[in-house]
């Protein structure tokens, strides 16, 4: 358990500093839904898969309490250390067997995570634990999309290599889900509905873009099988690549990205 | 509390502790306080899980309640295509559940309840 641990401090590590924060809207869209019915006190919200908290933070000022809960009790450690709203509880749990009583929770969220759960056991869970008029929201992303004015395509050519061709066999069997944006999730709940939408360009540098790139467990995978070295190498062909697309390229340049978020809430 | 939640939880939020893993378990009355369900079988999330399970725990664990006929030693070679071998994994990590009992520090022998089937992880304010 030793190994493991310590591996996944060090992943918690890089997730804390390169992982986005998802933009304020998300969290808007997600309490006007749950306002549209639910007229009752804001007392419990659960984030499921909570990372280090990246998506916990937008629920604090509406919900009275927050538990927020992740697998890695690695990622928990970390996000204990970081400056976290004093109402947000962090603890070590799985998404398959939820830490709250029947009817206790009034919204149940789950932010770049619920591919990687047991869906049919989660449903049932948050049906269980969802008071009534609460709801269920799960939210992802997509890879960044490059702004750059001339070279976009070049930069999004040696994105898809990083991806498809270096990493893509390293993935786990859930990940099929995001590139296809939770199109394939069916919430089995009476009310339902989709959202999604772009962010606002996003100001990044190539080397902060390099270290996102790094908490990918893909990544991660690739490193665990072929060496850190090899891992380097791949990241070094990323790097080079946009190096000779772009020519006045400086490792601290600015560089533009924007992301689609995607948004699925249920009623139960 | 499944088998598989057992699993990944620690006393670590606790002053002092260094590892707090694997917690103790306690159950007052055995036979009340253990439910043994049926949970959908789903292969492909029990070969993930098994990857991140502490299998000697987990056989501590079961053993402890005093379900643990049936339960491979070890996790064996090439498991995630041995259907019978996930079979079984699913069985304890999913179906075996502590209603009422106590999870035990290691270090410290502090209790943390577990009610109705939930465990209370949340240490007080002077603990941490």
């Amino acid at each position: 358990m030793a190994q493991k641990y310590f591996e996944g401090v060090a992943h918690a590590n890089l997730y804390a500093k390169f992982r986005p924060s998802p933009p304020q809207n998300l969290g808007n869209e997600i309490i006007s839904y749950l306002k549209k019915k639910y007229t009752g006190d804001l007392n419990l919200c659960l984030d499921v898969g909570c990372g280090n908290g990246q998506s916990s933070n937008l629920f604090s000022p509406y919900f009275q309490k927050v538990i927020a809960t992740d697998a890695s009790p690695a990622q928990v450690e970390v996000a204990k250390t970081m400056n976290h709203p004093p109402n947000i509880n962090f603890l070590v749990g799985v998404a398959e067997e939820l830490p709250v009583k029947d009817g206790s929770v009034q919204l149940v969220t789950a932010s770049q995570a619920c591919h990687w759960f047991d869906l049919a056991t989660f449903f049932e869970e948050t049906k269980r634990v969802l008071c009534p008029g609460g709801i269920v929201a799960l939210s992802g992303y997509t890879f960044p999309k490059f702004l750059h004015p001339t070279k976009a395509n070049d930069l999004q050519r040696a994105f898809d290599l990083l991806y498809y061709e270096r990493t893509g066999s390293f993935w786990g069997k859930g990940r099929e889900l995001v590139d296809n944006e939770y199109f394939d999730i069916i919430l089995p709940f009476k009310d339902f509905t989709r959202e999604e939408f772009w962010t606002k360009p996003i100001t990044t540098t190539m080397s902060e873009f390099v270290g996102y790139i790094t908490t990918w467990s893909g990544f991660q995978n690739y490193c665990k099988v072929h060496g850190s070295n090899a891992g380097e190498e791949i990241l070094e062909e990323f790097t080079s690549s946009c190096r000779k697309a772009c020519e006045n390229y400086e490792e601290n340049a600015q560089l533009l990205i924007t992301r689609k978020y995607f948004l699925l809430m249920g009623r139960v | 509390m499944k088998l598989l939640t057992h699993n990944i939880l620690t006393s670590k939020c606790l002053k002092g502790v260094t590892v707090g893993y694997p917690l103790g378990i306690v159950c007052h009355t055995q036979a009340k306080e253990v439910k043994v369900n049926e949970v959908e079988f789903n292969p492909e999330f029990i070969s993930r899980m098994i990857q991140k399970v502490d299998w000697p725990a987990l056989c501590k664990a079961a053993e402890n309640l005093g379900h643990s006929d049936d339960l491979p030693p070890a996790v064996v070679d090439d498991y995630e295509n041995n259907e019978e071998f996930l079979k079984k994994a699913h069985h304890f990590l999913m179906e075996i559940e502590v209603i009422n009992g106590d999870l035990i520090c290691p270090e410290t022998g502090r209790k943390f309840p577990v009610t109705d089937g939930i465990p209370n992880m949340l240490a007080n304010e002077d603990e941490v």
